[in-house]
């Protein structure tokens, strides 16, 4: 069968939205080679909770603190990473904004943690409001996660709320996964035994094939990840990821084919 | 002396007695006529402030009243002083690009770039103002000094004009100028921004 359609990945997605320069021109060039391309829900919500919400992040602490350097030192306390604290990231923050150097500026903390604020707030907001166009079409709505655009709050930041499904209920995809559970088996023998990530979804898959009356709940879902994709990509379709060192095997084991951009 | 004066209407003008004058204009602009109705009307500064008559109302300090909009007027004035001399660089430049003059254009340009960080001091004005001169700067900023095309110059001077007349748009009307601005290529997004965001995210994205 010709694979003229791609089904979208939440890498895709993060790279056609947010992200700039090559990756984001060989993403978008690559959904061009296909007549059809899919996004699913799934990759939405995968996205928000990911790339997204470290964006809002970013932002709502400039927004709380008004300050450029205090927010990269709570960021790097949060994510551990000290290069973070390096002055030459502030100076390169000014240089960006090639700031002629006969415009004199009083405080360089308050406006670059301003024009880094306002810039965010809007990559946040278009990236929202776009994540539907640049596929063909949207499928695979999830009955338990609303789909809500991130709000302004009162004081400033952004509230990305809801960031998962609802939890007082079963996973709506339970039933469908219930129903592939040949295809569940395999998935879980591909899996390699290394790895936070991967533990977590042989464990969720493990649950389904040999507790299949236990209920199925977000955290589980949500430990499936890649999976998902393997698992629902239509059979006229073909992956389409960054990350094919992943999805490859899931995708080989139960018989479809991940392609990167 | 702090004047005391009534509020007569909602938010935008005040009387004191018989007299009144516009406040604070020390350097309004010509552009800034067309918002007078929201200036602060109180007594003109040489006269005598208050009237003979003695009023019944309770006196309001016009510094507490007006601290705020003081601030919000005093940027208002200035956003619109600097708005007109970038519209006049851009209307230049446009007009030098159609001349074929490269050199001209870009230095009139150059004297616009000037203009945009004192004019993002001026986001007092309002969220909209604030994200619709940010995206200009930052837009301009990422060109990396590659040339500004006649249709970027025509797109950012149809903003800024529209800005100078009517600079109290919300944060979701200046979402459509961003558009407009990204439809000539005119962005936000750029790779010390990327890599500053994920670099935090690695092991957190999918």
């Amino acid at each position: 069968m010709k694979k003229i359609r791609a089904f979208v990945d939440t890498t895709i997605l993060a790279d056609v939205l947010l992200k700039t320069g090559p990756l984001h021109e060989t993403a978008k060039s690559a959904l061009k080679r296909f007549d059809r391309t899919s996004l699913p829900v799934y990759a939405i919500k995968e996205w928000k909770r990911g790339q997204l919400a470290t964006y809002i992040l970013y932002h709502n602490h400039l927004a709380r603190t008004r300050s450029w350097s205090e927010t990269n030192q709570i960021i790097a306390r949060w994510f551990g990473s000290p290069r973070r604290l390096s002055t030459a990231r502030e100076a390169d923050a000014i240089a960006v904004l090639r700031i002629p150097p006969k415009v004199s500026v009083q405080n360089w903390d308050l406006e670059l943690a301003e024009h880094y604020r306002f810039a965010l707030k809007t990559l946040i907001y278009e990236a929202w409001e776009q994540r539907r166009e640049f596929t063909t079409e949207t499928i695979f709505n999830l009955d338990c996660y609303v789909e809500a655009a991130p709000r302004d709050k009162r004081n400033g930041e952004i509230d990305p709320a809801p960031q998962d499904c609802s939890g007082d209920r079963e996973c709506c995809l339970a039933g469908s996964l219930r129903e592939r559970r040949e295809m569940l088996v395999k998935l879980r023998e591909s899996i390699p035994a290394a790895g936070r990530e991967n533990n977590a979804r042989a464990k969720a898959l493990g649950r389904l094939i040999s507790h299949p009356n236990l209920p199925f709940d977000r955290k589980q879902c949500r430990a499936l990840g890649d999976a998902y994709f393997s698992i629902f990509a239509p059979d006229d379709s073909v992956i389409l990821t960054t990350n094919l060192k992943d999805h490859q095997p899931l995708a080989a084991a139960v018989g479809k084919t991940a392609v990167g951009p | 002396m702090t004047p005391n004066v009534v509020a007569k209407s909602d938010t935008t003008s005040l009387e004191i007695g018989s007299s009144s004058a516009v406040l604070p204009a020390p350097s309004a602009p010509k552009s800034a006529e067309s918002h007078e109705a929201n200036t602060t009307t109180v007594g003109a500064s040489s006269a005598p402030l208050l009237s003979e008559k003695k009023s019944t109302a309770i006196p309001i300090p016009i510094d507490l009243l007006y601290q705020a909009r003081d601030a919000r007027s005093a940027s208002l004035n200035r956003g619109l002083e600097l708005l007109s001399q970038a519209e006049l660089y851009l209307k230049e430049a446009q007009s030098a690009a159609e001349d074929g003059l490269t050199a001209a254009c870009a230095l009139h340009v150059m004297s616009f770039e000037d203009l945009l960080q004192p004019l993002f001091e001026c986001r007092a004005i309002g969220d909209g103002f604030a994200n619709v001169v940010n995206t200009i700067h930052f837009g301009i900023a990422n060109l990396e000094d590659a040339p500004i095309s006649p249709d970027q110059i025509g797109a950012i001077w149809r903003i800024i004009r529209e800005l100078s007349v009517a600079p109290f748009l919300t944060y979701a009307e200046s979402l459509d100028r961003v558009r407009q601005l990204r439809k000539v290529g005119i962005t936000i997004n750029n790779s010390f921004i990327q890599d500053w965001v994920s670099g935090a995210a690695e092991g957190e994205e999918n």
